[in-house]
């Protein structure tokens, strides 16, 4: 059996601190638009079907205990 | 061993001759200096049958696959979808909303293998986390800490 290497790419490049708290687009890895609210953000023109739709943690550096 | 690798990506193998598929993913950071974890893109497709990649973390530790709850708007889910659910987390005890209809989940790299999910949605949970009773009843995970990496396998 193979064992194939996936989702190697960081997954974003760059700091999303700004945006802790809001809903962020991503895409190849940059943040291409923001809102407050999830449903806003998927609802821009300049978001595409495909965009990842991340909520920022606050606090990301958090140690995590899920 | 048979191999696989003759099936064009993203087609299917037949029933008969499917053998377990892995993939090794990195732990990787959600920005830069935030500390590397299994997160794991998985394409999720709602009840309205909008789809959209989503970022989670795998998570031995959760029963079942759970999401902020604004994803639940994103994914068709209303009051009549959704029922009140208790449940317990490292800090203490709180109330989310089940999904009574499945939404359904995919490795993007591997969208043969469908995950059957009723989420838990939690107000103010930031995180989706990738459970054991739906994602982990279709993929093995093995956590490689020491290599700060993971590895799926279609169980």
């Amino acid at each position: 059996m193979t064992v194939q290497e996936i989702q190697q790419d960081r997954l974003t490049t760059e700091d999303l601190s700004p945006y802790e708290g809001t809903w962020v687009a991503v895409r190849d890895g940059k943040v291409v638009a923001s809102a407050l609210d999830a449903r806003e953000l998927r609802d821009r023109p300049d978001v595409h079907e495909d965009d990842l739709l991340v909520l920022v943690p606050t606090r990301g550096a958090g140690t995590f205990l899920l | 061993m048979i191999s696989l690798s003759w099936y064009p990506h993203g087609v299917p193998a037949p029933f008969f001759c499917r053998l377990p598929q892995s993939f090794t993913i990195p732990y990787r950071e959600l920005s830069p200096g935030n500390g590397a974890r299994p997160y794991l893109v998985l394409v999720l497709t709602g009840p309205n049958g909008r789809s959209g990649p989503v970022w989670g973390i795998v998570d031995s530790g959760a029963d079942d696959s759970s999401l902020p709850f604004s994803y639940a708007i994103l994914m068709g889910y209303t009051a009549s979808t959704l029922r009140s659910e208790p449940f317990q987390q490292v800090g203490g005890a709180g109330a989310g909303y089940r999904a009574t209809e499945p939404c359904t989940a995919h490795l993007p790299e591997n969208p043969a293998v469908k995950v059957e999910m009723h989420p838990l949605f939690v107000q103010g949970a930031q995180t989706p986390l990738w459970g054991r009773q739906d994602f982990m009843k279709r993929y093995d995970v093995t956590f490689l800490e020491g290599q700060q990496r993971f590895i799926i396998t279609t169980s």
